[in-house]
């Protein structure tokens, strides 16, 4: 329900003044045309020119009066603000002031197009590492700014004159929540702060979400906008990867699908070898294993799978190569006396191959091969290719945090992210 | 929820205005006369200076209210209203608990401790060293200094354990991290009170027999 405010005529401009929040608020603004005035012990207004606002005002999404219900409960803006850093004057924010009768207060804070809403603490956070962090409900906060505000304009009601300069505060965020306090000569004011949606918002001011002004950049303790944590998106790649790991080498162990070996002893007067047919019982990929005695030399086969129905051929070349030896430096050998190669993607059906052997050198080793064929393959390169997928996700989402994260701390004075590095 | 009264209600006469004054509380000793605005004794004798009467600074509270404090219920007796130099102010609800000292709900800004009096035993040197930041350790309880006003003016109304302060007074307040509060009301610099209990909400107290705010 809407609070009842009494009230007062401007001593300006005789417009009739809304006030809310009796002698918690003794500095008052007149709605119509500015004009500041205090309230003394009688309840009389007394207009002062110290305290009235020299500029206009901005368009506040919120005026005294506005009705925002959050968690059911219905708070009445009070108060306007428009505040800038005293440090970096082009940053400017809005803060609003709430009040329920049983609630008490809150201030939702406008900055860029996100919402922060805050409540006053009743208790201390502590502070600790040289005050760079606060911890509060066992919570880490990481210090975001040091600075001083000036309030450059008012309208409303407020318990102590608003428009100061050079006020003191100090924030800490762990997004979505942060931490903020108050510093003057009098006293330490602590409050915790909550960002709230544009929808969220635009719900509880019951105003349409395209009234509110655009976004820009990150909010200060704006969530990141994937749902998941990358902690558990890490997790579940890892789960997956070392899953796919466990099949393949299961499948690995378990196949034993040779179809059948050929070797140099086999081969016809041109030094070819036709096999006989054999079967491919189901479609996939083949493995081919080449072992010879090649010794500082290389040889190789040209293999041709022939499917007997069709005569469709697919061909590869398979080979090894081993050079050995000695210098000054001692022994020393490069290459292999065998290698593997896979033939992907075979229909099932009857096939024979044909192989034609090559070497290097004519009349020194390699003379000798042996081809083995198995069927039910499981590639590496598969595999590989899968986890690569896989791992791809929390890759991505770390460079989009990162990003999300520096574009938030660009607007901090204490930001872990280096801003050449970056760019 | 049953309300704390007293068994002994005592009828006195104004000494000022000779308007009839009711004491309905045990734990009190003083009522500011709503006639004439004088603090008066059970006896019938005039103490002190005349109180303005609280001003309305949209409080739930009132004398009557009733409410719960660890399962304990206690009834509200009085007001006093200390206003400090930078436009805040505290109000401190005395609250008679049947006979568990001197209890007081403090209230700024819709914000409430439930204190009890208790021995002043942190140093008045260092407490007045203190500045808003500040950690200090008071019965084996480390606090940090909240706030530190310095009243300017008071007002009363109701039944008041004694007679309101009229010295100067620096308001101390001490907050823990786990909600704990010690308010000092250090006076003339050269002594103090201190009152120690916890901050809570207003919905934790249960409270009855509230004041309707014209929402």
């Amino acid at each position: 329900m809407k609070l009842q405010p009494q009230e007062k005529a401007c001593e300006s401009c005789s417009s009739t003044i809304k006030w809310y929040t009796a002698a918690q608020s003794r500095h008052l603004y007149c709605s119509k045309c500015g004009q500041y005035h205090e309230v003394n012990k009688k309840g009389e207004l007394q207009k002062k020119t110290a305290g009235t606002p020299k500029i206009k005002g901005p368009a506040y999404t919120f005026k005294p009066g506005d009705v925002i219900t959050l968690d059911r409960i219905a708070y009445t803006v009070i108060g306007s603000t428009w505040k800038e850093d005293m440090q970096y004057p082009e940053f400017k924010w809005k803060e609003y002031t709430l009040f329920n009768d049983e609630a008490g207060y809150r201030w939702l804070s406008e900055s860029m197009g996100h919402w922060i809403l805050l409540t006053e603490l009743d208790a201390v956070p502590i502070r600790r590492s040289s005050d760079t962090v606060a911890i509060f409900n066992e919570v880490q906060y990481d210090v975001f700014q040091k600075s001083r505000s000036n309030t450059i304009h008012a309208a409303g009601e407020f318990s102590s004159m608003p428009l100061v300069r050079g006020a003191r505060y100090q924030e800490y965020i762990a997004p979505p929540s942060m931490l903020s306090v108050e510093i003057t000569t009098s006293g330490h004011t602590w409050f915790k702060g909550q960002h709230i949606s544009k929808k969220e918002v635009a719900a509880a001011g019951n105003i349409e979400s395209d009234k509110l002004p655009v976004q820009d950049g990150v909010g200060a303790v704006e969530p990141f906008g994937s749902a998941v944590r990358q902690d558990i998106t890490i997790a579940i790649a890892a789960i997956a990867v070392g899953l796919m790991l466990i099949v393949m080498m299961i499948s690995s162990s378990m196949s034993d699908d040779r179809m059948f070996m050929a070797d140099s002893s086999q081969a016809d007067s041109t030094g070819k070898i036709t096999t006989q047919s054999f079967d491919v019982t189901q479609s996939g990929a083949l493995r081919l294993r080449y072992e010879a005695d090649c010794y500082n030399n290389w040889s190789e086969a040209e293999v041709d799978i022939i499917n007997d129905a069709t005569g469709e051929s697919q061909g590869t070349i398979i080979g090894a190569e081993y050079y050995a030896g000695s210098d000054s430096e001692g022994s020393w050998s490069e290459g292999s006396t065998s290698s593997e190669q896979y033939v992907s993607s075979v229909p099932a059906g009857k096939y024979h191959l044909v192989i034609t052997p090559f070497r290097g050198t004519a009349n020194a080793s390699g003379t000798k091969y042996q081809l083995t064929l198995e069927q039910n393959a499981t590639i590496g390169s598969n595999f590989f290719s899968c986890a690569l997928l896989i791992i791809l996700a929390p890759v991505v989402q770390y460079f989009r945090r990162r990003s999300f994260e520096s574009r938030r701390w660009s607007s901090s004075d204490f930001s872990p992210y280096s801003f050449n590095e970056e760019e | 929820m049953s309300v704390v009264t007293s068994h002994t209600t005592a009828v006195t006469e104004c000494p000022a205005c000779k308007s009839t004054v009711v004491f309905r509380f045990e734990s009190t000793t003083i009522c500011v006369c709503t006639t004439c605005r004088s603090q008066v004794t059970r006896g019938g004798l005039k103490l002190g200076q005349a109180m303005p009467s609280p001003s309305d600074d949209m409080s739930k509270l009132r004398v009557g209210a009733s409410g719960k404090q660890d399962d304990k219920t206690f009834t509200v007796t009085g007001r006093i209203r200390f206003i400090f130099d930078d436009d805040g102010y505290v109000n401190l609800w005395h609250v008679e608990t049947g006979g568990r000292g001197n209890n007081w709900i403090a209230e700024s800004f819709h914000t409430y401790a439930f204190l009890k009096e208790d021995e002043a035993s942190y140093p008045l040197s260092h407490l007045l060293l203190l500045k808003p930041g500040d950690k200090f350790t008071s019965k084996s309880i480390h606090y940090y200094l909240s706030s530190s006003e310095t009243k300017t003016s008071v007002e009363a109304e109701g039944e008041l354990p004694e007679e309101v302060p009229e010295e100067k007074i620096m308001y101390v307040v001490g907050t823990s991290p786990d909600k704990l509060a010690v308010h000092f009301h250090v006076f003339n610099r050269n002594k103090y009170r201190a009152y120690r209990g916890k901050n809570m909400l207003f919905s934790e107290f249960n409270f009855s027999n509230t004041r309707a705010i014209n929402s």
